[in-house]
């Protein structure tokens, strides 16, 4: 059995080499199923101190990133051993950068940060309209809609798209964050969202305590 | 001398009065209206790069309708020779948006080739980067040359537009404009341009050294290619400016940013001083923790532009080594009331102003239709002028 301890500590300090020997010495182990299971828990636990060194100013955005593409790649390496067993259990989020607007690495950071903090995410990807996501609302019945933006004219786009949700009457089913740069508490409040952060740990925190 | 010439000479001494860190006769507003103009004229974006005309006519307009003392920039992007060289990196997503640019299509150089970027960057540019990113100059000869060619001559028609443009603005408005030129810094232009962002934080994990050979190996080739950009243009009493938009910075943790950023920034920054050239960092994102760096910088030769901050930690701080502008609000522009936008002028004008080495300005450049209201605009600059009179 590894030590999980140290997978926890190894993604914590963001110690690639540490975590795939630990990763690929479990896999090539038959019967691991379960094993692999208390792995990407304590991944997820990893990932949440990666979010907490970033609060107290240890870690930076270029930590995230690199910590979001590690988490990935060892999801990626275990999801055929993976059972259907394994589901996130956190909630539901519809998440998206909003239409006119490309950026999506503050995006992305969130998107592993609140996997890691089990959440289901439905990533709809970069310059996504209105209806796009109205319709995913609709159809996947999520607890939040997470709007990303880098660019001052994403918040238009995010008024429309909280406008669009309010249209057709899903305003009040589920809770709206935004996040970006140019999101602040005057803008969240002309927007319509029901939070704001630009910061991805607190942002996790703030879909946590909505569903919690 | 002519009225309009009369007032000319005031804003430009106005604004290098603060630069040198003195007191001018009140603080100087500097306008970064950017694309906002072809939308304030009633163009788009797009419109303005195809049309070059329609871009100068903009920058006509923002300065006959609203007060300042210097504009940022001829802000457009020569739509014809980007199609000239066949670019795949700038992007509309539609006609009324501004031109973007994404990560994804900014990963056009793979880790492994930085020792060959390393042992010659700029034949690595001309011979791996350009082709990648221009189709035109992916052909054979002889049709790359003639790319090539088409392209340098929308160069040109760009140069004598913006230069037209520029002494448009002076003869009739009395209006400099603030900076000559633009360099990216090399961590930034490598992540920007050659590995994507999200590369570069990867490479600064697994292939430290080599991300840090070649940030040091770009070095040279910025100062040269800023440099040239001083010396095509017409010559001035006083010493051009350069714009650096600084971008991954606030995203590093401090003893990456002392590795991979602090030492090739400063370098190219006392190069430039030391050619007579003003550097005009774009400090974006949180710059708090830097602070100390800041300091070691050449006093009264650079101007910071600040997006964020506390304005009296930052006097208190920098206000002995560098002329400040921005940190006022954009989105307070936008979904600000006007009395709002001049408390909170008022308060920034309060911490910076005093004892001179301020110019007033927004915390980032405005950019689409949306961005300020221009009767917000209008309120805040005309109140700078009154309160801010030393």
């Amino acid at each position: 059995m590894v030590d999980l301890k140290v997978l926890t500590q190894a993604m914590s300090d963001l110690d690639e080499d540490v975590l795939n020997k630990a990763i690929d010495e479990v896999l090539s182990k038959d019967d691991n199923a379960a094993e692999v299971q208390e792995i990407v828990k304590a991944c997820q636990q990893g990932m949440t101190l990666v979010g907490e060194r970033y609060d107290s100013g240890e870690y930076f955005i270029g930590d995230l990133v690199f910590a979001g593409e590690m988490l990935q790649s060892v999801m990626d390496k275990l999801k055929p051993v993976l059972s259907a067993g394994f589901s996130a259990k956190g909630g539901k989020i519809v998440l998206a950068t909003v239409f006119g607007d490309l950026h999506d690495i503050g995006k992305n950071i969130f998107r592993s940060m609140v996997e890691a903090a089990n959440f289901e995410v439905i990533d709809l990807g970069i310059n996504v309209p209105v209806s796009q996501i109205v319709d995913k609302v609709k159809e996947v019945n999520p607890d939040i809609v997470g709007l990303s933006g880098v660019l001052t004219l994403a918040l238009d786009s995010m008024k429309e798209t909280v406008d669009g949700l309010n249209n057709a009457g899903l305003r009040n089913k589920v809770k709206v964050i935004i996040g970006g740069v140019p999101v602040n508490e005057n803008v969240c409040k002309s927007i319509g969202a029901d939070a704001f952060s630009t910061n991805a740990a607190e942002g996790v925190k703030i879909c946590q305590r909505w569903v919690g | 001398m002519s009225e309009v010439m009369n007032l000319y000479q005031k804003r430009v001494e106005r604004v290098y009065k603060a630069i040198n860190l003195e007191q001018p006769d009140r603080v100087p507003i500097s306008s970064a209206l950017g694309t906002w103009s072809s939308y304030y004229a009633g163009y788009t974006d797009s419109e303005s790069n195809w049309d070059l005309d329609k871009c100068s006519k903009s920058i006509l307009k923002v300065v006959n309708d609203i007060p300042m003392d210097v504009l940022h920039m001829f802000y457009a992007r020569p739509g014809g020779m980007y199609q000239a060289l066949g670019s795949k990196s700038f992007h509309y997503l539609n006609e009324s948006n501004i031109v973007q640019y994404s990560d994804e299509n900014a990963e056009v150089m793979t880790s492994e080739e930085y020792p060959e970027f390393i042992k010659d960057p700029f034949r690595f540019m001309v011979e791996k980067v350009l082709p990648r990113k221009y189709a035109e100059l992916a052909k054979d000869t002889p049709a790359k040359d003639l790319a090539l060619a088409k392209g340098a001559m929308q160069f040109g028609m760009y140069g004598a537009k913006k230069g037209a443009a520029e002494a448009n603005l002076i003869s009739q408005y009395g209006i400099p404009m603030l900076f000559d030129g633009l360099a990216i810094m090399p961590l930034d232009w490598i992540a920007d341009f050659f590995r994507g962002i999200k590369g570069a934080f990867m490479d600064m994990r697994r292939r430290p050294e080599e991300l840090l050979e070649a940030a040091q190996a770009l070095t040279p080739l910025v100062i040269r290619f800023g440099m040239g950009q001083m010396f095509s243009t017409p010559p001035k009493a006083n010493p051009k400016i350069i714009l650096l938009p600084l971008h991954l910075p606030p995203m590093l943790k401090t003893a990456d940013f002392d590795k991979f950023y602090w030492p090739m920034f400063k370098t190219i920054v006392e190069a430039f001083v030391a050619n007579g050239v003003i550097p005009m960092p774009f400090y974006e994102g949180d710059w708090s923790r830097y602070y100390n760096h800041l300091q070691e910088l050449p006093v009264k030769k650079t101007l910071g532009w600040f997006e964020h901050g506390d304005p009296k930690e930052l006097k208190q701080k920098l206000g002995n080594t560098m002329c400040i502008l921005g940190l006022f609000p954009v989105t307070l522009l936008q979904y600000g009331t006007k009395e709002e936008c001049i408390t909170k002028a008022k308060e920034l004008l309060d911490d910076l102003a005093p004892g001179g080495g301020y110019i007033f300005s927004t915390d980032k450049e405005l950019i689409s239709a949306a961005d300020g209201k221009a009767e917000n605009i209008i309120a805040v600059n005309k109140f700078v002028m009154e309160y801010g009179i030393y």
